[in-house]
C-alpha cells in the first residue's frame, strides 16, 4: 500500500495551510493567497532557477520548525526557501520585514527613470505597483543616474536598459525556451547589464516572450510602442489555430474597438504567464479575423489597469482637515506660498533664496 | 571555507601532533594556531602565527610581532579581523567595555558584541594611528565593496555604490549632516537583506565607522575646507584615553 505522502505544515501571518514537502515559503502563501502573499520581482513560477535576485519577497521565519524551532538569523528570500513542517513565517505581520522591503523598493528605485509617462509598461508595471505600496515617495539618492541607450534586439523588441531592475528573468526565459541563447547579462555590479552577444538581433519563435516576463519596462513589444495606454485597451481572450507545434496558441488579445492593439500571452493574478506564445501569435497576428474571441480578460491585479476593479482596498477614513490639523483645505490656487499648507509661520518672502527642506524643519522660525 | 590555505595548513600539525594535542594549545573555544596577516602603522608588519593567549596590546607593542607603532605615534584605531570587520576605537580595542584587557581570540574579540565589540574574521590586522582618518578608511573600503558587488541581488547592487557616493561627498568636504543618518539607514538595510554576506561585509563597516566614530563624520561636514588641507580628522581617540571624549 503506497504511505499516504506527508504534509508539511507551515504558518504565515498566523495563517496556517498544509503543503508537499519542498514548497517555497512563497509558493505556500500563494496557496493561501491574498495581501500575505510577499511580493515577487523575479521569481517567475515558469522559469527553473529564477528567484533569490530582487529581495523584495523577504520574509521573517520566526520559527524554523517543529524538530528544530529556533527562529532563521536573518530574513530570508520566501522564493527561494523551502518551507519545512510547523515553520511559522511572518511577512505583513512584521515591522521588520515591512522595513526591509521598503528598503529594497528604494534600491530598485535608486537608478530607475521613473519614466512611467512615456513607458508602455505604465499600468501592468510591477515596480510601479510595488512603489506604490512600498515605497516612499522620495528619493534620497543625490547622484547621477545609470543611463544607457536604448537597443533595439531584432524588429520587434526594444532594450531600454535604464528601465531594467536585473531581475535575471528574461535570460531565463532566453534560456529555456529558445534553442540558441545569445542573451544574457554583461558586466558585474552596478554595471551588469542585458545584452545580445555583440548587440546581434534576437531572432527565435519565442524569444517575444521577454517582453511578457518582464516585469519593468525595459523590453517592450515594437510593434505596439507608444500606439496605446494599455488601460484605454480591452482585454479579451482570444485563440488561434497556431501552426508552430510548441505554442498554445491560447493568449490575450487587446483591443480598442475592433482594432487589434498587441497581444501577449494570458497572466495570471502575480503576473505571470499562463503559458507561453509563439512570435508569430504575437507580433504577427494583429487582424480581429485572426482570432476567436472567448471573451473578457479579468485582470487580477491592483495597477491602474484594472481600474474600477480594485479588489479590497480601503477607503482612507480621514478627512482632509483631520490630515492639515485642523486647518481647512485649500484650493491650488489659492496657495500664494507653500508655507501656507505646510508651515503657515513661515513666510516664503521671508527666506532667502528658494525655500528648503531645513526651513520648514527648523523649530520656531519667524 | 574549508579550503583555505590557512586550514589546510592547520591538518599536518593535526595529523602530526593528534587532534587533542593541537587543541590545548590556545585557550577556551580558541584552539590551535591562527595566523593574523599585521599591516598599517605598525613597525613590523607581516604574517605572526600566534597561539590566542595573547592580548592585543601585546601584539600591537612586542617586538615579537607588530613592534609598536612608528614616529613615536599613537594608536587610534584597528580593524582587528579584515576589511569587513567593526572598526574598533583605541580604548575600546585595548580592553573590553566591561573593563578587561581584550584578548587576540575569537571569544575576547567578540565580547560586547557589534556595540563595543569585533570580530577575529580572517585575521587581517589593519592598524591605524593618530594621523589616519576614519572618513576616508571607510571610504576606501566602500569602494573596495562596491567594486567587488557582482551585482545579482538589488541591496547590494545598488546600495553599495550608494554608499560609496555619500562616503566621497563627506570625505571631499561636500557632505551633510544627514548624509550620516542616510548611511546608518543605507547600510542597515543592506545588512542581512542580500544573497550572499557580501553586503553584511560592506554594510558592517559603515555601520561601526559612524558608531565610534560619528564625530569624525560631522567634524568633516562641519570643517570641509580643513578637512581638504589635513585629512585626519580627529586624534582623540588615541590611546591612552581610557573613554572617548565627547566633541565639543
Ligand atoms: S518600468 Fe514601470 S516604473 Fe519604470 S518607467 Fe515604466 S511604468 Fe514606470
Ligand atoms: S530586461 Fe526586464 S526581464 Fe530582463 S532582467 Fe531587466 S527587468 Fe528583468
Ligand atoms: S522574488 Fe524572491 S528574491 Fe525576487
Amino acid at each position: 500500500m503506497a504511505e499516504e505522502k506527508k504534509l508539511f505544515k507551515v504558518t504565515i501571518d498566523n495563517i496556517s495551510v498544509e503543503v508537499e514537502p519542498g514548497t517555497t515559503i512563497l509558493n505556500a502563501a500563494r496557496q493561501i493567497g491574498g495581501d500575505i502573499v510577499p511580493p515577487a520581482m523575479c521569481y517567475y513560477s515558469k522559469l527553473q532557477g529564477s528567484g533569490g535576485k530582487c529581495r523584495t519577497c523577504l520574509v521573517k521565519v520566526s520559527k524554523g520548525s517543529e524538530a528544530d524551532p529556533r527562529p532563521m538569523p536573518k530574513l530570508v528570500a520566501s522564493c527561494r526557501t523551502t518551507v519545512m513542517d510547523g515553520m511559522e513565517v511572518a511577512n505583513i505581520t512584521s515591522p521588520e520585514v515591512i522595513e526591509a522591503r521598503k528598503g529594497v523598493v528604494e534600491f530598485l528605485l535608486l537608478n530607475h527613470p521613473l519614466d512611467c509617462p512615456v513607458c508602455d509598461q505604465a499600468g501592468e508595471c510591477h515596480l510601479q505597483d510595488l512603489s506604490y505600496e512600498h515605497g516612499v515617495s522620495a528619493t534620497r539618492y543625490e547622484f547621477k543616474r545609470r543611463t544607457f541607450d536604448k537597443i533595439d534586439l531584432g524588429d520587434h523588441i526594444q532594450l531600454h536598459m535604464t528601465r531594467c531592475i536585473l531581475c535575471y528573468r528574461c535570460v531565463f526565459t532566453a534560456d529555456q525556451l529558445t534553442e540558441k541563447r545569445e542573451h544574457g547579462i554583461l558586466g558585474r555590479g552596478e554595471h551588469a547589464e542585458i545584452s545580445t552577444y555583440i548587440k546581434e538581433s534576437l531572432d527565435n519563435d519565442f524569444i517575444g516572450n521577454v517582453i511578457d516576463v518582464c516585469p519593468v519596462g525595459a523590453l517592450t513589444d515594437k510593434t505596439f510602442r507608444f500606439k496605446n495606454r494599455v488601460w484605454f485597451l480591452k482585454p479579451v481572450d482570444a485563440h488561434r489555430d497556431c501552426e508552430n507545434p510548441k505554442c498554445c496558441g491560447k493568449t490575450t488579445v487587446w483591443l480598442r474597438g475592433n482594432e487589434v492593439f498587441r497581444v501577449t500571452a494570458r497572466k495570471d493574478q502575480y503576473g505571470e504567464v499562463e503559458a507561453f506564445i509563439c512570435d508569430t501569435c504575437r507580433f504577427e497576428k494583429k487582424e480581429a479575423t485572426d482570432w476567436v474571441i472567448e471573451g473578457p480578460r479579468k485582470i487580477s491585479r491592483a495597477s491602474v489597469i484594472s481600474q474600477g476593479h480594485y479588489v479590497g482596498t480601503v477607503q482612507p477614513k480621514e478627512t482632509i482637515e483631520k490630515v492639515l490639523d485642523g486647518r481647512k483645505p485649500k484650493l491650488l490656487m489659492d496657495i500664494h506660498s507653500v508655507s501656507q499648507v505646510n508651515r503657515p509661520d513661515i513666510d516664503l518672502s521671508q527666506i532667502d533664496g528658494p525655500a528648503h527642506s531645513d526651513d520648514f524643519n527648523k523649530k520656531g522660525v519667524q | 571555507m574549508v579550503n583555505n590555505v590557512e586550514t589546510l595548513a592547520a591538518v599536518v600539525p593535526i595529523i602530526n601532533i593528534g587532534g587533542e594535542e593541537y587543541a590545548k594549545i590556545g585557550v577556551g573555544k580558541s584552539t590551535g594556531t591562527k595566523l593574523i596577516s599585521a599591516c598599517g602603522n605598525i613597525n613590523k608588519p607581516g604574517v605572526y602565527e600566534i597561539d590566542m593567549t595573547i592580548s592585543v596590546e601585546e601584539f600591537i607593542y612586542s617586538d615579537e610581532y607588530c613592534g609598536g607603532i612608528p614616529n613615536g605615534k599613537r594608536l587610534k584605531a584597528c580593524i582587528p579581523g579584515g576589511s569587513s570587520v567593526p572598526i574598533l576605537p583605541a580604548n575600546l580595542l585595548l580592553t573590553t567595555a566591561k573593563g578587561e584587557k581584550r584578548m587576540m581570540n575569537y571569544e575576547s574579540l567578540n565580547d560586547g558584541g557589534f556595540a563595543t565589540g569585533t570580530m577575529m574574521g580572517s585575521g587581517g590586522f589593519i592598524v591605524l594611528d593618530e594621523d589616519q582618518c576614519v572618513v576616508r578608511h571607510t571610504l576606501s573600503l566602500a569602494r573596495f565593496y562596491h567594486h567587488e558587488s557582482c551585482g545579482q541581488c538589488s541591496p547590494c547592487r545598488e546600495g553599495t555604490g550608494w554608499m560609496k557616493r555619500v562616503l566621497s561627498n563627506i570625505e571631499s568636504g561636500k557632505g551633510k549632516m544627514s548624509d550620516i543618518d542616510l548611511l546608518w539607514d543605507i547600510q542597515r538595510k543592506i545588512e542581512g537583506n542580500t544573497i550572499c554576506p557580501l553586503g553584511d561585509a560592506a554594510a558592517w563597516p559603515v555601520a561601526a565607522a559612524i558608531r565610534h566614530f560619528r564625530d569624525e563624520f560631522e567634524w568633516h561636514v562641519n570643517n570641509p575646507e580643513e578637512a581638504q588641507r589635513r585629512n585626519f580628522g580627529l586624534a582623540h581617540y588615541a590611546d591612552p584615553l581610557p573613554v572617548p571624549q565627547p566633541v565639543a
